[in-house]
């Protein structure tokens, strides 16, 4: 064991979390979807996101652990194994980058609703499904999603965080989201801006 | 988790009082019962959001399928008191001006029958 410094205390050199990696995987069962937002809170607050982003965050998380379960029972072979659905958080330098993995098959990109449905008075026009793409691709900063030779399909998502503003022109101080971690070590903030060079999958 | 539901009557109308998360889990027990109560004839169908911190697409879609049901059978149904984060999602899928949303629900209710008055004159 490295013998330490007094001089230089370990909380004088905090861990680097910039590149942390969780992976949770889990049943495809809607049951779990709450854990992950749960989970989600947790490392989004932790990376520094504010109450409201957090919120976001999860909401694009849950709806695309949501389609993650559906496609999951729906294309799984009768008799197969209980299908399950990875996500995976990326703590990024200024940001998060998450992924939600299943082991089945998403439908053709015709069936999911991207576009906004008119302010109608009829509500024969209104939708009763497929808005989950739509919320993720409005909440993140950047959504992709492919499939794998096993029909399995991933949705990533990346949110990216705004530089905030100085304390002297923030009106009220900011407020932890309740679901955040109580911290023992003080967390050092990286600087916010994405690494441009960096190429997004 | 289970969604709490309390339901009751209040001025001509039937209050759902929905208590907790609408999300995919729990989606399918809201559906069956505001189909029980979309399909009177003539319903004035009031859904308290006020105790509802999160809302999915799932749940978004179990509102407008219920809406659609109450105004097949000539009733009428009108949502109240959303929080701030549900009022965000029905932003986003560009319900918020489509769907009979008020901020309590004295308004609400007096929306709901008035609406079920105009449509049934």
């Amino acid at each position: 064991m490295a013998e330490q410094n007094p001089q230089n205390p370990p909380e004088n050199n905090p861990p680097d979390t910039s590149a942390d990696r969780l992976e949770m995987r889990l049943p495809a069962s809607a049951e779990w979807v709450r854990v992950v937002r749960l989970a989600t809170a947790g490392v989004a607050s932790r990376v520094g996101f504010s109450y409201d982003e957090v919120e976001d965050i999860k909401l694009a998380v849950a709806e695309a652990c949501n389609n993650a379960i559906i496609h999951s029972t729906t294309d799984t072979a009768p008799g197969a194994n209980t299908p399950h659905v990875t996500v995976c958080w990326q703590v990024l330098p200024g940001g998060v980058r998450i992924s939600v993995a299943d082991e089945g098959r998403l439908d053709p990109p015709g069936i999911v609703r991207k576009s906004t449905p008119e302010a109608d008075e009829s509500s024969d026009e209104l939708p009763e499904s497929g808005m989950g793409l739509l919320l993720i691709e409005s909440l993140m900063d950047e959504v992709e999603h492919e499939s794998g030779p096993d029909l399995d399909t991933t949705i990533q998502m990346t949110k990216y965080l705004v530089p905030a503003a100085a304390p002297e022109e923030r009106s009220t101080p900011a407020r932890p989201h309740p679901d955040s971690p109580v911290s023992l070590r003080p967390v050092r903030k990286k600087s916010v801006s994405p690494d441009p060079t960096k190429p997004t999958r | 988790m289970e969604i709490g539901l309390r339901i009751y009557e209040a001025n001509g109308a039937k209050i759902v009082e929905a208590n907790g998360d609408i999300e995919l889990h729990n989606a399918p027990r809201l559906r069956e019962e505001l189909k029980a109560i979309c399909e009177i004839k003539h319903v004035c169908c009031v859904i308290d959001m006020s105790k509802v911190p999160f809302i999915d697409s799932t749940g978004v879609g179990v509102l407008v399928g219920a809406l659609k049901r109450a105004r097949e059978h000539g009733g009428t149904l009108t949502l109240a008191c959303p929080q701030p984060r549900v009022r965000r999602v029905f932003e986003i899928t560009g319900l918020l001006k489509a769907l009979p949303i008020f901020d309590s629900l004295d308004e609400a209710t007096g929306a709901c029958r008035l609406d079920y008055t105009k449509s049934n004159a």
